[in-house]
This record gives C-alpha cells, sequence and structure tokens, in this order.
C-alpha cells in the first residue's frame, strides 16, 4: 500500500511507462481506498497544469493607501521612513558563509536560547525596545521571495532586538527561519529561530548576546528542522548592522 | 511580545521531541487559528489589521484584477476600492458563511464587474477595444480566474519545501526524478513531499469550499 502510495503522484503526473501505468491501475482497481485518493487529486493536478504563468508569476501589488483609522505607524516606522524605504530597495551582495564548527556554535546556540527565554520574559510587555532604538532595514537577498522585507530594531542597550519581516513564504513544520548576526569572514552568531505563518509576516523579540556592530550584518536564513545548528546558506533577508 | 511560535535555539537543542509534538499538531490549526484571530482584529477595526490582510492578501486580488481589467491603472484603483471595503464591511464578515479568502475574492470579483461595466460604453479608441476584447466578458470567465488565483493564495500558504515543489513541477515543468537530481533529495521524499503538498491543498480547497 505504501508503496502504491509511493507511485500516485507518478501516476498522476503522466510519469510512469505503459507497463508501469497498467500495474498501477490494477492496483487501484483492487484498493478502493487508493483509488479514492487518486480520484480526490486527479482534478486538482488538472488544475495546476492548466494554471496560467501569470498565476505562477503573481505581480507584486502597489502600497495599499490606508484609510486614517486603519493606519497606525509600526514601531519600524520611524521618522526616517523615507530613507528606509530607499534603502530597502538598494541590493547587498551575498557572502559565501563558513560557518564555525557545529560543537561551539550548538554550544553558542543554547546559551543564546537560555538567555533570551530570560531577556524576553523579563521584557514582559513593557513596550520593548523603543528608546533610543536604531531601526535596521533588511533587504531580500537572492533566496528571498520578492515582496519580502523586513526591519531589526535594536534596544539603545543592544542587548534585544525586534525582527519584523514580511513577504516571506510560511515557514511550514519542517522548516523555520534564524537572525544570524554575520561578518565578511564567515564569523556568526544565531540570535534565535522563528517561524512565519500564512500571512508571511511575524514580529518577534531576541536577545541580543554580543555587540552587533561587531559584525557586519543582520541576517536572516532559511533552515531545515533537521538538527544541524549550523547555517543552512540559505539567506532570505539581509541588512546591514548600523545606520 | 514573542508568540507562541517562537522557537528558541535552546529549545530546539535540548528538546527537539517537544517541538516535534508542537509540529505534528494539525496542518490546518495554525493557518484558521491565525486568521480567527486576524477576523476579529478587522471586526475590532485594530490599526495594522488591514495592513496584515493586505500582506496575506493583497497580491492575489491584484493579480486577479490585474488579469481580469487588463489596465494597470484600473486595476491599482480597484485594489484600493477592495480592501477600503474590505475593512468598512469587516463587521459584516460571516465565518460560518465562508472563509475570509473567500469573502475578499467576493468583493474583488464584485468590484471588478462593476468597473468593467462602467467602462462598457466608453470605448472609442480601437487600442482601448481591442484590449477590452481580450479581457474575460462571460460569468464564467471570471469565475475560473477567481478560482484560479484563489488557488495561488493557497498555494502561498504551503509549506515552502511542498510549495516549492509543487511551483517546480507545475510551473517550470521538471518532473520529480530532475527536482531530485537538481536538489540533492532522494526520488522518494520528492513523491512523499509531492502527494502530501498536493494532499495539503486539496484540504485548504475543500475548507475554503466549506466542505
Amino acid at each position: 500500500m505504501s508503496e502504491a502510495r509511493d507511485q500516485i503522484s507518478s501516476y498522476l503526473l503522466g510519469e510512469l511507462d505503459a507497463d508501469q501505468t497498467a500495474a498501477f491501475e490494477r492496483q487501484i482497481e483492487a484498493d478502493p481506498q487508493l483509488r479514492e485518493e487518486v480520484e480526490r487529486l486527479r482534478p486538482l493536478v488538472t488544475q495546476l497544469e492548466g494554471l496560467p504563468a501569470e498565476v505562477w508569476e503573481a505581480p507584486q501589488p502597489p502600497p495599499l493607501i490606508l484609510p486614517e483609522d486603519a493606519a497606525r505607524p509600526s514601531s519600524s516606522e520611524t521618522a526616517d521612513s523615507k530613507q528606509s524605504t530607499r534603502r530597502r530597495r538598494l541590493r547587498l551582495p551575498t557572502l559565501t558563509l563558513r560557518p564555525l564548527p557545529a560543537a561551539g556554535l550548538a554550544a553558542l546556540l543554547l546559551a543564546v536560547g537560555i538567555a533570551g527565554g530570560a531577556l524576553i520574559g523579563g521584557a514582559g510587555s513593557s513596550g520593548g525596545p523603543e528608546a533610543g532604538a536604531t531601526d535596521l532595514v533588511l533587504t531580500r537577498i537572492d533566496d528571498g521571495p520578492s515582496g519580502a522585507h523586513g526591519d531589526v530594531l535594536v534596544a539603545g542597550d543592544q542587548r534585544r532586538a525586534r525582527v519584523d519581516v514580511s513577504g516571506l513564504a510560511p515557514s511550514g513544520s519542517d522548516h523555520f527561519y534564524e537572525l544570524w548576526l554575520l561578518d565578511d569572514d564567515g564569523r556568526m552568531v544565531a540570535l534565535g529561530a522563528f517561524q512565519v505563518g500564512a500571512g508571511g509576516r511575524t514580529e518577534v523579540e531576541l536577545p541580543i548576546p554580543v555587540t552587533p556592530s561587531q559584525y557586519r550584518y543582520f541576517d536572516v536564513s532559511l533552515q531545515e528542522d533537521n538538527g544541524d545548528p549550523a547555517h543552512s546558506g540559505i539567506s532570505v533577508l539581509r541588512g546591514p548592522t548600523s545606520s | 511580545m514573542t508568540d507562541a511560535t517562537t522557537l528558541t535555539p535552546a529549545l530546539r537543542t535540548v528538546a527537539p521531541h517537544c517541538v516535534k509534538m508542537e509540529l505534528s499538531m494539525p496542518t490546518e490549526a495554525t493557518p484558521n487559528l491565525e486568521e480567527d484571530r486576524l477576523v476579529d482584529r478587522l471586526r475590532d477595526r485594530e490599526p495594522g489589521a488591514l495592513r496584515e490582510l493586505y500582506d496575506r492578501f493583497g497580491r492575489t486580488t491584484f493579480g486577479f484584477l490585474l488579469k481580469t481589467l487588463r489596465d494597470r491603472g484600473a486595476a491599482e484603483d480597484v485594489q484600493q476600492q477592495v480592501f477600503l471595503e474590505v475593512w468598512r464591511r469587516s463587521d459584516s464578515f460571516d465565518p460560518e458563511r465562508g472563509k475570509l479568502l473567500t469573502w475578499v475574492m467576493t468583493i474583488a470579483r464584485s468590484r471588478a464587474i462593476d468597473h468593467m461595466r462602467r467602462r462598457v460604453p466608453e470605448p472609442i479608441d480601437p487600442e482601448v477595444v481591442a484590449r477590452s476584447a481580450e479581457a474575460p466578458s462571460g460569468a464564467g470567465e471570471i469565475e475560473l480566474l477567481v478560482d484560479q488565483w484563489r488557488m495561488r493564495a493557497l498555494l502561498d500558504r504551503l509549506p515552502t519545501a511542498e510549495a516549492q515543489l509543487l511551483r517546480l513541477r507545475f510551473y517550470a515543468g521538471v518532473s520529480q526524478s530532475e527536482i531530485a537530481e537538481r536538489e540533492g533529495i532522494p526520488l522518494g521524499t520528492v513523491k512523499t513531499r509531492m502527494v502530501s503538498g498536493l494532499r495539503r491543498l486539496r484540504e485548504m480547497i475543500e475548507e475554503e469550499n466549506g466542505r
């Protein structure tokens, strides 16, 4: 049954040869459950095959002009918003990442995580790191979906950061996103992981255990939930650590 | 501040089994909860809710309007009207009668039809006439476009790995074995993810259709 299930997609996508197709159709005849599954997915495959390219390539919508009562500047939209918008359009170079040895990084992640839990808990609903904060723009880079953008609001004491990302693909159950500090020479520190839901937007607060200015970039990576603590090499957003 | 979906590195490193337990919840639970929360925020007229709704559906409605109206300026105008109406009428949205995406697309469809009706007597310039001829004329064609763009919105909700796989297969036309080779993953994994992505998409469509 499980072997037959593996063949469902190949059958529906027309990737079986004549003998394999005949054999699979015999299995379908003999297995009502398998037949039901195939019949349930068949129209969907037809729909997907008929989806025009422009649907896949969906254009970027224009910015929404918010009615007055729906507009409120978020914490990441400072008086410097014009400059922020301009910087968002800049494209930063992609770095070649050379992760730290996994064991050392795992220890660091553990320390960051414990510290993060304590700091975030302590921050409570005090309103976050607005006082003296620095707003830094994250810009989409090669692996990021078009329209992805974000901000990192670093607290005045440089111990916490509020990350606001939009336009990212949902992370799903087997992936997550991770915020890093990284440098040109491959030095990097993981600041914490988060998930992005269907809306493509998430706002999280994370502790910063090091001095951000000692690194060149904030970087958001897409990580597979495979237990590997190293940077996946798939960066979706990146921005400088100083404005 | 930190929402419930945040996973710290420590949690992932020390207690992966806990994470797995959380992640093994029914796949539709998170989107439903998120949508419910967004609906509540829209009804409470919470600033920021409309922006989030736009982040979620703006691309879908705009794609639909652009294809339906065949005029970027008109599509941009109608797009604004749609979301203004969504904001003003958010009290009247009844989750018992349909999902948020379907409701927003219904408004987009209505405003697109209004716009087309208004402009029908106007075209005199042959170029405008030609563009109008390319635009969808029948109700059936508009319904097809609504379905196609709704599908796009649902594809965006799939987990990244599954969405990427469906995109490679159905948009780029890459076979499963080529995907496996290209992505460096076993063919069996590709097939499993393909079926799981299709199944998840099917469930979301059924949910949207109220089945």
